[in-house]
């Protein structure tokens, strides 16, 4: 069985190869020695491809969890194969499971990928826009891709803040990322500490992606909502990926999600 | 690395004539800041003569949680440059350094206090400065007047600028050697105490494979009592597997006490997507000006 055959079964699945035919840009055999260099192999073509910073990082993890879960519960050792294409970059982690014997490498698959909250796929899942498993006895190819923004200078990241039927509204613009997740944590805290009974919507229309810390910092705003009772908080127009991606990412059940900035009003302002 | 340490920061009591290395500077800050809360917990005069100017001394300090406008408005503590106490226009005299020493512990007696305690940055005898073939001579001094006395002194000596014989001859004038106590370190990473606020601090890239001196390093700081930082504002990489043992320890720490989870927004969102956020006993603190 050749790697070949194994990218294309990985290739088949949902979100079909970036680079399908093409030969990878990165194709990197590794250990758990040199994981270390993995990580900065794959941050410099992330970097280079025309990832930024945060999403760069959320690669490196993602791909780094994936090659960790080869050496830990695998064959000890794997191979990365990394593709950039224009709309994104596409990293698959082979693992030949237990040295080629077919019942080891089902009970090392069945090790591998662990699900359940906190474990490697679990938080790969949360940071990669496309992850998927492909397994068969010969062994298991994880892919995971990233989401190149469109071409263009992209738009710079804004907050505008108005008042629509006692409701607070929070319009972000742009990219929800590293460089601007503090300026939207620091908002959401200003808000909540100056307007007690708070009822805050988040207009997402215009929200072009969002990294790890993008992601976190919604998190952190509904957390900070719930912790303070009073407050309450809709995350309305959220552009259809992402809601998708916040499905995928099992995390659409901490939040109330509208269609509308009026559909939210209402579910904010309606008695009881 | 020719001095090993025998001692704790924490340990330290009076006449002790200490010899710290540090390895970088928030080794020396966190060090000192251990350093001096202890002294002015124990109502002693603290003075501090470091080698950036006192207002960046004394910030550093406050950072570290070290009540510093009170303390110096009630003439208990004092941060100062070398210059006018060690040196006098870039030139050293062991006599000189010994008068200021000895003076300093007369004011200190005449105004009340039960004991005082000097760090001394003695990174100037790193630079071109006049007379710094006392400085054993010094040391030897510091230590004479020591005995017997209700005063301590810091020298802190930084482990990478000075050569190991000089280290090796001043220490033998020490009555203890002080570092902070260093779980792992290799060049990807390091993992060491944090004395002020007490915790553990990491600096580099940690994954799987350091899980073990990582367990140890929490496991220790659990042990102390009262909230416990993870400094990892010098961390650029943390895997699932670490930020999990992290949150484990939180997780596991009594109701009431606190892990301080002290890291720039990269890697807070791996903590905040672990679920850490709402976790009862773990705050998150993100450095945006890392």
């Amino acid at each position: 069985m050749t790697d070949r055959a194994r990218t294309e079964v990985a290739g088949s699945g949902q979100g079909a190869a970036a680079g399908d035919g093409e030969p990878p840009a990165l194709d990197q055999a590794f250990d758990g020695d040199s994981l270390f260099a993995l990580r900065a192999t794959v941050a410099a073509h992330g970097s280079r491809a025309g990832l930024s910073e945060g999403r760069t990082r959320d690669l490196v993890l993602a791909v780094h969890e994936l090659a960790a879960n080869a050496v830990r519960h695998g064959a000890g050792q794997g191979r990365l194969r990394l593709w950039t294409a224009p709309d994104r970059v596409r990293c698959e982690v082979i693992d030949d499971g237990a040295d080629g014997d077919p019942a080891g490498a089902e009970a090392a698959d069945a090790a591998l990928w662990h699900v359940e909250p906190g474990h490697g796929l679990w938080l790969v899942r949360r940071i990669a826009d496309e992850a998927s498993v492909q397994s068969d006895p010969s062994g298991t190819v994880a892919a995971v891709s990233f989401r190149l923004g469109t071409t263009g200078p992209p738009a710079p990241f804004r907050l505008d803040r108005r008042a629509e039927g006692g409701c607070t509204i929070l319009a972000v613009t742009g990219q929800l990322d590293l460089g601007s997740s503090g300026e939207f944590g620091a908002a959401v805290g200003d808000l909540i500490a100056a307007t007690p009974g708070l009822r805050l919507i988040l207009d997402m229309s215009a929200l072009t992606w969002w990294d790890s810390s993008g992601l976190a910092a919604l998190i952190t705003a509904q957390q900070r909502i719930s912790h303070d009772r009073s407050a309450r908080m809709i995350v309305a127009c959220l552009p259809g990926p992402l809601t998708e991606r916040l499905h995928e990412a099992g995390l659409a059940s901490q939040f109330t999600l509208a269609d509308s900035t009026a559909a939210a009003v209402a579910a904010l302002t309606s008695p009881g | 690395m020719a001095v090993g340490a025998d001692a704790q920061i924490t340990d330290l009591t009076v006449d002790d004539h200490a010899c710290l290395t540090f390895g970088e500077p928030e080794d020396l800050f966190d060090l000192t800041a251990a350093f001096v809360r202890d002294g002015l917990a124990c109502g002693l005069k603290v003075v501090w003569v470091s080698d950036s100017a006192p207002q960046r001394a004394t910030l550093e300090l406050a950072r570290r949680g070290i009540a510093v406008e009170s303390a110096l408005a009630a003439g208990q503590l004092a941060a100062a440059e070398c210059e006018g106490r060690l040196l006098s226009g870039q030139e050293f005299g062991a006599g000189r350094a010994m008068d200021w020493l000895t003076a300093q512990m007369a004011a200190c007696q005449q105004e009340g206090f039960p004991g005082l305690r000097v760090a001394v940055d003695m990174s100037w005898a790193l630079r071109p400065v006049t007379g710094v073939e006392q400085l054993p001579e010094f040391e030897e001094g510091v230590a004479a007047a020591l005995a017997g006395s209700t005063v301590s002194v810091l020298c802190q000596y930084d482990r990478e600028g000075f050569d190991p014989v000089t280290l090796a001859t001043v220490s033998a004038f020490h009555t203890r050697s002080v570092a902070a106590a260093t779980y792992y370190a290799d060049p990807m990473l390091r993992i060491c105490r944090q004395y002020a606020p007490p915790g553990i601090r990491l600096a580099g890239e940690i994954d799987y494979q350091q899980a073990e001196p990582l367990t140890l390093a929490l496991t220790e700081a659990i042990r102390f009592d009262g909230d416990i930082t993870v400094n990892m504002t010098a961390l650029a990489f943390i895997d699932g597997s670490c930020a999990r043992m992290i949150v484990d320890a939180a997780r596991g720490l009594a109701a009431g006490r606190t892990v301080v989870l002290q890291c720039h927004p990269g890697i807070e969102a791996t903590f905040v997507l672990l679920g850490a956020g709402d976790m009862a006993g773990v705050k998150l603190v993100s450095e945006h000006d890392r």
